[in-house]
């Protein structure tokens, strides 16, 4: 189920409605919690239901032995098998494909002769979110830092918890998993704030991701009838799609479990005001990043290693965040660029800031601001292979970028209408805007300032907003893009 | 602390409620039948309707509410709407009844009127579904009925459904109708009459056509129990609301020929239920229709309306007693609109040719002139020919020159007289080569001389393209 689908539409008041009865007894509350999330995923294909029944079968009960375990070695088994089994179905289901088509590509190109296959595997949506938060409970669990929870309904509803399930924000166990534990109180206050803050999510995707993505898609998908320009704007397009796309998705997510008395972390900081990339990591996907950074970065030994060791470790991560995202080489590039740029920063950081722009305020603004257009371009050019639909494509939109500033004639043909391009031009603004005041004051501290009337009309203009400006694709609805990672 | 959280929800949802309903106007479809239903709920207002028309565009454009209130002193409204469906009369008849107490309920049924709907003609629909209640249980019924879950927000919310056009619509005057090209149609209280004809094109393919006998046919699957249900929900209706039914068919030249069975079967089961069946296509003969008294193969124009609606007329006369209202203050108010349309385009002669065909510019030939009279005006129909179309379309201006005779040139306008010029003119974009122009003349000119035809550019004027053709003398024999 989609959250900006009419089946949420109806799904989500009649849970909230049902919930309002149940959530003051623990179990009835976590057991209904639980319905409704395999509901919500079964929604899409109630077979792979099972897959996620499983993997919560395997960490619940890995973690107890992990626990359990009086030798070390036994521990680090009992970790391997849970390892294993979630590293395993997400190989299977995601990368099999992958692989086996490298493999050939290989194997022809040093002189074999065999055959391009693929199975027809169909990917589940979001398993590379759940497994990644059912892994971090054994890993936790193993490190000592937690201890399991006896309370298998907790386990099952923390790992199918309906908000963040598809595509995160990626939670820990230590975070999330006692929340099921509690009764949960109505407040107002968070009630409101999170269905506040789901409502700007919803109007990020429909209003803004949505319609950029129309002239996102038609020059991506069709690089060879555009030239240099068109690829700036498209990308550039891009960015602000992608971005409001998947925080508007962490939006809803954060909003509604706040809704249900649920706190998922961050994961997103206006990440396009970004001064570095190593900056731009930590506003950008939070959960992720972090999740890389405690159980890839640290054990392959972080900082604490010779530079050079660090600098690969640094690299080696954000290769594998490329193909955390997606089993296919452009990911693998995208990820590569973040990484190397964050290696040459981290290089660049050991030297001394020069005196001017201690000094100087305008010196020190001026280069700020030259970081922050540096950093954006890098981003962008990064995105180029991210939404790119083939290696080739990306070449090609990259040097068209650099090389060719021709731009089309008509706007109309970049498949957007004159109206609706200004309107996303308009859009693009009011974010960068908006982010910047919430960055700097705080969004819910300036609403809080507003005379409640003028609140309540802003709250009505942004729901009415979504109805008029909204996108609504094929079917009435359209995915989001980081349910296919 | 919680009467001021309850006033505050309330005050929101109030903004929110109140926001919604005023975009539901701004997006509200601007159609055909929103006019038509828009004038419907005016004249309500004013007074009962006795005879009330309902069916699809054949229907709208066949029977003339005006005339027929002409001629049978009634009191009557022409309701109908593009595509509509048996299936759904009903569910707009019950919406009618809240409004007014008809006597009559004349229904046009066809060929295409029986089918399942089609994905565009589920669209068309939405009109008949706008302006039933939301609240109504017969209009989810059809709803369900129709439509997906997935497109019921789309019946029922205009934003929603129309919501693209945020860029086009008017968000100050939200009842604005929509425009109607007065010069090509007239439209009165629902009925549209064309002032155009049929095409060169179909006036060939359809030359036999009047004089075709209707057969049996294939279309025996077309009647189902749908209809039946149909027949017996009006019956209930008619029994309860106290008005009579007569279904009619009106005349087309594509498919009559095809619908033997078809209306043989209308014409039993409305027997069956004591209803009357008025089959107009099978009434050529007495009707005597022309093939220039259609507006294309399913539709009379404005002239064909006037027979048809004449027709109507006698056999309500003949079958019905309804009530004189003549006497009435609304009626007395329509004698200036009975008058208007009688000189407009009832009293005025037969057509007459007045040239053969002749070339005009380039490949552009006038195939065909004909001319009538009405009390002030000439109204000119001309057929052009030319394989340019595509590129010629819209690029001309076809003009008509009257010359008065020697003497005469008192009749001329005053325009004409003020700029010192011998003829009265006008001048009509050609935007369509394959379609009927119809140049409707003011002029008070009777006696004349000449006429004259030429083409000039769509914009700044740039001489006379190619020749001007004359005609005079001997091949001028007008009898208006």
């Amino acid at each position: 189920m989609l959250f900006n689908s009419i089946d949420f539409a109806i799904f989500f008041p009649l849970f909230l409605a049902v919930y309002a009865i149940v959530h003051k007894k623990l179990t009835l509350r976590n057991a209904f919690l639980l319905a409704s999330s395999y509901v919500f995923y079964g929604w899409w294909d109630w077979r792979f239901l099972f897959l996620i029944i499983f993997s919560s079968i395997v960490d619940f009960t890995m973690g107890r032995q992990i626990f359990k375990a009086k030798t070390k070695a036994l521990k680090k088994s009992f970790l391997l098998i849970s390892l294993l089994v979630n590293l395993g179905l997400l190989a299977y289901f995601k990368y099999a494909n992958f692989f086996i088509d490298s493999f050939i590509n290989s194997f022809n190109f040093l002189g074999g002769q065999l055959d391009s296959f693929a199975l027809n595997i169909i990917l589940p949506v979001g398993i590379s979110f759940y497994t990644f938060q059912t892994l971090s409970y054994s890993i936790d669990i193993y490190r000592q830092k937690i201890e399991p929870t006896k309370n298998v309904l907790s386990f099952f509803t923390f790992v199918a918890f309906f908000p963040q399930l598809v595509a995160g924000p990626i939670e820990r166990a230590a975070h999330l998993l006692p929340q099921f534990d509690k009764i949960y109180h109505f407040d107002y206050k968070s009630f409101r704030s999170g269905a506040l803050l789901a409502l700007f999510g919803l109007f990020k995707k429909m209003v803004i991701a949505d319609r950029l993505a129309i002239l996102v898609n038609q020059v991506y998908n069709n690089p060879a009838d555009y030239g240099g320009g068109d690829y700036a704007i498209a990308t550039v397009f891009f960015a602000f799609q992608i971005y409001c796309d998947f925080s508007g998705y962490s939006d809803i997510a954060i909003g509604i479990s706040r809704m249900i008395g649920f706190d998922l972390m961050k994961n997103f900081k206006s990440p396009y005001f970004s001064k570095s990339i190593t900056e731009f990591w930590r506003r950008w996907h939070i959960s992720l990043s972090t999740w890389f950074r405690d159980y890839v970065y640290i054990p392959l030994g972080g900082s604490r290693v010779s530079p050079p060791r660090m600098y690969f470790n640094l690299f080696a991560v954000f290769v594998i965040s490329g193909l955390w995202h997606g089993a296919a080489v452009t990911f693998i590039i995208w990820g590569a660029i973040h990484g190397l740029v964050i290696v040459i920063e981290k290089r660049l950081s050991k030297k001394a800031t020069p005196a001017l722009l201690k000094e100087s305020k305008a010196v020190y603004h001026i280069v700020g601001f030259a970081k922050w257009g540096i950093t954006f371009v890098i981003v962008c050019l990064a995105w180029i292979f991210f939404r790119a639909n083939t290696m080739a494509d990306s070449f090609l939109i990259t040097k068209g970028v650099l090389t060719d500033f021709s731009i089309q004639e008509s706007l109309a043909t970049l498949g957007l209408a004159l109206t609706e391009f200004k309107l996303s031009i308009v859009l693009i603004v009011l974010l960068v805007i908006f982010d910047w005041i919430h960055r700097r004051y705080g969004a819910l501290k300036v609403l809080k300032k507003t005379p409640w009337v003028l609140r309540s009309v802003l709250y009505a203009v942004i729901i009415l907003s979504i109805f008029v400006f909204g996108i609504y694709g094929n079917d009435n609805v359209s995915e989001f893009i980081y349910f296919q990672f | 602390m919680k009467a001021t959280l309850g006033i505050r929800v309330l005050v929101f949802l109030a903004i929110l409620i109140a926001g919604f309903l005023y975009l539901e106007k701004v997006f509200a479809s601007k159609n055909d039948f929103v006019t038509t239903s828009q004038q419907f709920d005016k004249v309500v207002k004013e007074t009962n309707i006795d005879v009330i028309l309902m069916g699809s565009s054949h229907m709208y454009a066949s029977i003339n509410p005006l005339l027929l209130d002409k001629n049978n002193k009634t009191i009557s409204f022409n309701i109908g709407t593009a595509t509509m469906n048996f299936d759904f009369t009903t569910l707009l008849l019950e919406k009618v009844l809240k409004k007014t107490k008809p006597k009559l309920v004349i229904i046009e049924l066809s060929r295409g009127s029986l089918p399942q709907l089609s994905e565009r003609e589920k669209g068309f629909h939405l009109r008949l579904l706008d302006y039933s209640s939301d609240f109504s249980r017969a209009k989810f019924q059809k709803v369900n009925q129709y439509f997906e879950p997935k497109e019921y927000l789309g019946v029922y919310s205009q934003v929603y459904r129309n919501h693209e056009d945020w860029a086009t619509v008017d968000y100050i005057d939200i009842e604005s109708e929509k425009t109607i090209n007065a010069v090509r149609r007239y439209k009165f209280k629902g009925y549209t009459g064309a002032r155009d004809s049929i095409g060169p094109e179909l006036r060939k393919k359809f030359k036999d056509q009047l004089s075709f006998t209707p057969k049996s046919d294939s279309t025996k699957a077309i009647f189902n129990q749908m209809h039946i249900d149909q027949f017996k929900h009006l019956k209930a209706l008619s029994e309860k609301h106290n008005f009579e039914v007569l279904f009619i068919t009106t005349p087309d030249l594509q498919s009559w020929r095809y619908n033997g069975y078809l209306y043989t079967r209308i014409s039993e089961v409305s027997e069956s239920f004591g209803f009357k069946y008025l089959n107009m296509s099978n009434t050529q003969d007495k009707i005597r229709f022309s093939l220039g008294e259609f507006i294309d193969e399913y539709h009379l124009n404005l002239w064909g309306g006037v027979k048809a609606t004449n027709y109507l007329s006698e056999y309500i006369d003949q079958n019905y007693s309804l009530p004189d209202r003549s006497s009435t203050p609304y009626w007395q108010n329509q004698r200036e609109a009975f008058q208007d349309f009688d000189e407009g385009f009832v009293t005025g002669g037969s057509e007459q040719e007045v040239m053969p065909g002749q070339n005009l510019y380039l490949d552009i030939k006038l195939n065909r002139l004909g001319v009538k009279k009405y009390a002030d005006k000439l109204l000119f129909t001309a057929d052009f020919d030319s394989i340019l179309t595509d590129t010629l379309n819209a690029k001309y201006r076809f003009v008509i020159q009257v010359f008065p005779k020697k003497g005469f040139e008192d009749q001329l306008s005053a325009r004409t007289k003020e700029i010192g010029r011998s003829f009265d003119t006008r001048s009509v974009v050609i935007e369509d080569y394959n379609k009927t122009q119809v140049i409707s003349f003011p002029t008070r000119i009777e006696a004349i001389e000449r006429l004259r035809f030429l083409i000039i550019d769509n914009g700044p004027y740039t001489g006379t393209k190619g020749k001007a053709i004359e005609v005079k003398g001997e091949a001028l024999k007008l009898d208006l």
